[in-house]
């Protein structure tokens, strides 16, 4: 068995002129794109065009076209703003002429004061206590799926955990974060969506509250709220093992039912 | 209270060239420029390079600097995507050389199918029970439930345009977008005194379903969290009977008043 590469190679970008990157990770034989991988590769060659003392505290991915998961992405870095507490970048992703994406982030020298989180996390199994999964596979993580209410084409609820040390990196961590959280969904509390049924992502936003740890366990929590039109919205929440809150999510989604 | 200016102003803009639009409508005062109104300015020239089949689906906005509420805004639309049943545009809105926010637009064509609701409209004060105060998105009529008294803001209100607004489709949404950024969930987290500083750092914002808003809509915004300096909350829309029109999600900067300074 080939060993899952590591999160860190996964989200590698290298510079191939002024503000310009390449992802160097090219996925082995998957359907699609994945979305997360791409929105943590061009926060990843964002990171790099921002001041060391600034964190990630929102991004807004946009999909718009299709990507190829066999190909690498080129992402362009706009610089929309600097000023001394922000820096707002925008990332246009590219497989040749095709924009497949556009990343508005947002970033922020934390200023302290005072700590303030008002969701608690829900009451669920440890994850040590979790049955293995073999479902939910994601590059790099280990998933467990604690036991939920519903029995779902994607379990709204579940645990985390890079299988490789990020090393207190805060940048890759947060990075890793936004890889993660295109996972799942809370569509299927929705409707009884099936695996034939085409559903793609339309966007994906996220704030990052606080910043996360992602070699050790982390909660997602997704609850979908609405349907129509075609368009389904959840949003989502990842708390830390210590309850903490990292960060809060939405997600629009086309769904399509197979005819 | 003061007279309510016509929503249909203040939300046009008119063009000036291929793609750009500049807005017409001026506060009467120099006040900070309201962000719903330059969101809501911007999908008003995004509107006219979309067919018109196409719906608003969601809105992200970055505010970038403060904008200058006595001064035009130049809006210049980017023809990100069109396909079959998508389009997406970037709307640049500035004034003179300064960027003052751009923002993210998806419209869509609607598909039949299911339609499923799942929060319910809050437990919302009755509206008799509720009092008008001067509406923080100037052209509607708002009124708030009694609120603590610390707090800045009510985290929830009725609202409707304070003069019909007609049906077309268009300016009801884009109605709804001016009135989404109006008041806030922040005060929840009983960190923010009424000298403290605070501004919108984004405003995410999903149509779920067609609004119109002849009738009372109920606004209703949840803090959740406060760390760093950055508040965020989000919120629902609901129609007088309780269908979900929105949701939405903001972030903030606040700051203790003794460190005041500008976001710049």
């Amino acid at each position: 068995m080939i060993p899952d590469p590591q999160i860190a190679e996964i989200l590698a970008v290298h510079a191939t002129g002024t503000d310009e990157f390449v992802s160097d990770y090219v996925a082995p034989s998957v359907r699609s794109l994945n979305g997360g991988q791409m929105a943590g590769q061009a926060l990843n060659a964002a990171f790099a065009t921002v001041g060391e003392h600034l964190d990630a505290n929102a991004m807004h991915v946009f999909f718009l076209n299709a990507g190829d998961p066999l190909k690498p992405v080129e992402f362009t870095v706009q610089r929309d703003r600097d000023s001394r507490a922000f820096s707002t970048r925008q990332v246009l992703a590219h497989q040749g002429d095709r924009l497949i994406s556009k990343v508005s982030i947002s970033f922020h020298a934390p200023e302290g004061g005072a700590d303030v989180q008002l969701p608690t996390m829900p009451e669920v199994e440890d994850p040590q206590d979790c049955t293995p999964t073999h479902g939910a596979h994601i590059a790099g993580f280990e998933i467990r799926i604690p036991r939920q209410a519903g029995d779902y084409l994607y379990a709204p609820r579940l645990w985390a955990r890079s299988m490789s040390s990020l090393k207190n990196d805060k940048r890759l961590n947060t990075c890793a974060l936004i890889y993660l959280s295109d996972l799942h969904s809370g569509v299927p509390q929705l409707t009884d969506l099936k695996d034939e049924d085409f559903h793609t992502s339309l966007d994906h936003a996220i704030w990052i509250h606080r910043t996360p740890t992602m070699d050790d366990w982390v909660l997602m929590d997704h609850q979908g709220e609405s349907l129509g039109d075609g368009r389904a919205w959840y949003r989502g929440r990842f708390y830390g093992s210590d309850g903490r809150l990292f960060a809060s999510l939405a997600q629009e989604m086309l769904v399509r039912p197979a005819k | 209270m003061p007279e309510a200016p016509e929503l249909t102003q203040v939300l046009a803009v008119h063009p000036t060239g291929p793609d750009e639009f500049t807005s017409q409508y001026l506060a009467p005062s120099r006040l900070p420029l309201f962000g719903g109104q330059v969101a809501a300015q911007a999908l008003s020239a995004a509107y006219p390079t979309v067919d018109a089949d196409y719906v608003i689906s969601s809105a992200n906005l970055r505010f970038l600097s403060g904008g200058d509420s006595l001064s035009p805004v130049t809006y210049t639309v980017q023809r990100q995507r069109d396909s079959r049943s998508f389009a997406h545009r970037q709307v640049l809105a500035t004034q003179g050389h300064r960027l003052i926010a751009h923002a993210g637009f998806t419209f869509h064509v609607p598909e039949s199918g299911e339609d499923v609701q799942v929060p319910s409209m809050p437990d919302a004060p009755a509206l008799k029970d509720c009092h008008e105060i001067a509406s923080l998105a100037p052209g509607f009529e708002s009124r708030v439930p009694p609120t603590p008294p610390e707090y800045v803001y009510s985290p929830n209100v009725w609202a409707r345009p304070a003069h019909p607004l007609g049906d077309d489709p268009r300016l009801n949404a884009t109605a709804l977008l001016y009135l989404s950024d109006a008041h806030s969930g922040i005060p929840m987290l009983h960190a923010f005194g009424p000298r403290d500083f605070h501004a919108s750092l984004d405003h995410a914002i999903w149509f779920h379903r067609p609004a119109l808003l002849n009738d009372w809509v109920f606004m209703d915004k949840i803090g959740e969290s406060l760390a760093d300096g950055r508040g965020w909350y989000r919120g629902q829309i609901f129609s007088s009977s309780g269908v979900l029109l929105a949701s939405m999600a903001q972030e903030m900067v606040v700051r203790p008043a003794a460190t005041k300074e500008v976001v710049q």
